[in-house]
């Protein structure tokens, strides 16, 4: 019951990292072209979240039952493939890098599992046809909706007065962000519901056909929703001023093409990452409009880390229950627990040199800064 | 005789991925069209110079357009509830 209880609050602290790591995907772009104010704009998204969580459970069904053999899976397998997530995650935040949750949960589970059971407790087929195409094709599909719909909105609003055209993306905008807040929230909570409901399932709590119950619905909402809140500055800045200078219709365009993405994924049961959709997104209205320089050496960055996320997550994981098992029992989870504390505590206590908050979140990024190398940028 | 036959389950679902592909762009792509031209509607009822005639149906057109948007949105919200 201990070990129950500590892996459901490791799934939680999970769930508020997701929050504030991505607030950017629906918050940058309406904080980078002022359409709100930094702290509004991330308290509207914190409460959409709360809401989106509650609309739908399809996706949580398939972390619970497609990616691992779950009558394989143990109490210590969760707790390590969270406590990889968690660290990855915060890793990803400190460097301001905009990498997928989901991907880490998921690495982080598998990592663990592997290192249980071997390579046949992991539903490798799954894992490729639900996670790996999908992860793939995310961006290409965003970049080419929200490439489109820009160009769309350009020409048809390019005799409209400027003032008028930027006042009325601005005021779009607050409704794209609210939708694509709602789409995070119904997307991105559902992945730590899953987690909570395969570990009541692998602790006999639940049968194996169970659905989610409310209580974990409800602590999942209020978790991601308040991490959202909390906001991640350092990866919204990177996210509405690194790859390019947003303007309102580009921002507008970006974040409707991000929800309708996400909305339809989230409803046919496939777990896309809402990071890699809001960047594919992002980087696509930059793209596709002429004579705007795009930072693609920050897009290849970036690229880079989404690709690593997954095998870095799954060895922080194994490591995890490694240590764990080593150690044993309970003992070990806990020992394992105030480990990634302290690891926490380091990079927070680091972050604090180079602080990012609602002040400066607009502040362009330094050429010195280690993510960005400005002499690379080219024309779209 | 009777005989049977086992169908292995496709590795990927490419109907589905092509289901969410086609769906997302067409959303997407229809919301902000139909919010630019709601936009530019706007802006020629606005417009001084406009005959009485072209302002009133500017404004037309930029209620319908925002009904719209929201009565698609409202709809997506309603079937993702139902599923």
């Amino acid at each position: 019951m201990v070990l129950l209880l500590i892996v459901i609050a490791v799934a939680l602290v999970f769930d508020f990292t997701n929050g504030f790591h991505d607030t950017a995907n629906a918050v940058a772009p309406t904080i980078a072209t002022g359409a709100l104010k930094p702290r509004t704009a991330v308290a509207l998204c914190s409460v959409l979240n709360l809401v989106g969580a509650f609309l739908s459970l399809k996706v949580a069904a398939t972390i619970a039952s497609a990616l691992v053999a779950q009558n394989l899976v143990t109490l210590p397998v969760i707790f390590a493939g969270l406590v990889g997530a968690i660290c990855w995650n915060v890793t990803t935040w400190y460097f301001a890098i905009p990498s997928s949750s989901s991907h880490a949960l998921i690495g982080g589970v598998i990592g663990a599992m592997l290192v249980l059971a071997g390579g046949h407790a992991v539903l490798w087929s799954g894992l490729v046809s639900k996670v790996i195409i999908p992860a793939g094709m995310a961006p290409l599909v965003a970049l080419v909706a929200a490439g489109v719909a820009v160009t769309a909105a350009r020409l048809l609003t390019s005799r409209v007065d400027q003032g008028v055209s930027t006042m009325g993306f601005r005021i779009g905008q607050i409704g794209s962000s609210s939708l694509l807040s709602l789409a995070h929230g119904t997307n991105d909570a559902q992945k730590t519901m899953g987690v909570v409901t395969l570990a009541l399932i692998a602790n006999g709590t639940l049968s194996a056909d169970a659905s989610t119950p409310m209580w974990v619905i409800l602590a999942c909402a209020v978790a991601i929703a308040l991490g959202t809140f909390i906001g991640g500055w350092r990866i919204i800045r990177t996210m509405g001023k690194g790859f390019h200078h947003l303007e309102p219709q580009q921002g507008f365009a970006a974040q409707i093409a991000s929800s309708a993405v996400i909305l339809t994924s989230s409803h046919m049961g496939l777990p896309l990452s809402t990071t890699h959709v809001a960047t594919g997104s992002i980087v696509g209205v930059g793209f596709a409009t002429p004579n705007h320089p795009v930072r693609w050496k920050l897009v290849a960055n970036v690229a880079l880390a989404w690709i690593i996320t997954m095998p870095a997550a799954g060895l922080m994981g194994a490591v995890a229950y490694y240590f764990a098992h080593l150690i044993g029992g309970t003992f070990g989870v806990v020992v394992l627990a105030l480990v990634a504390a302290v690891y926490l505590a380091i990079i927070y206590r680091l972050s604090k040199h180079n602080v990012v908050n609602a002040i400066n979140v607009n502040d362009t990024l330094a050429e010195s800064d280690e993510s960005v190398d400005s002499k690379t940028v080219v024309a779209a | 005789m009777a005989t049977t036959t086992t169908v292995a389950a496709p590795f990927v679902n490419w109907p589905l991925l092509g289901n969410v592909v086609l769906t997302s762009v067409i959303i997407g792509v229809g919301l902000v069209v139909a919010f630019s031209v709601g936009l530019a509607g706007l802006s020629v009822a606005r417009g001084t110079q406009r005959t009485v005639l072209a302002r009133v149906s500017a404004s037309l057109v930029t209620v319908l357009v925002g009904a719209a948007i929201v009565a698609s949105l409202v709809w997506g919200l309603i079937l993702i509830i139902r599923k």
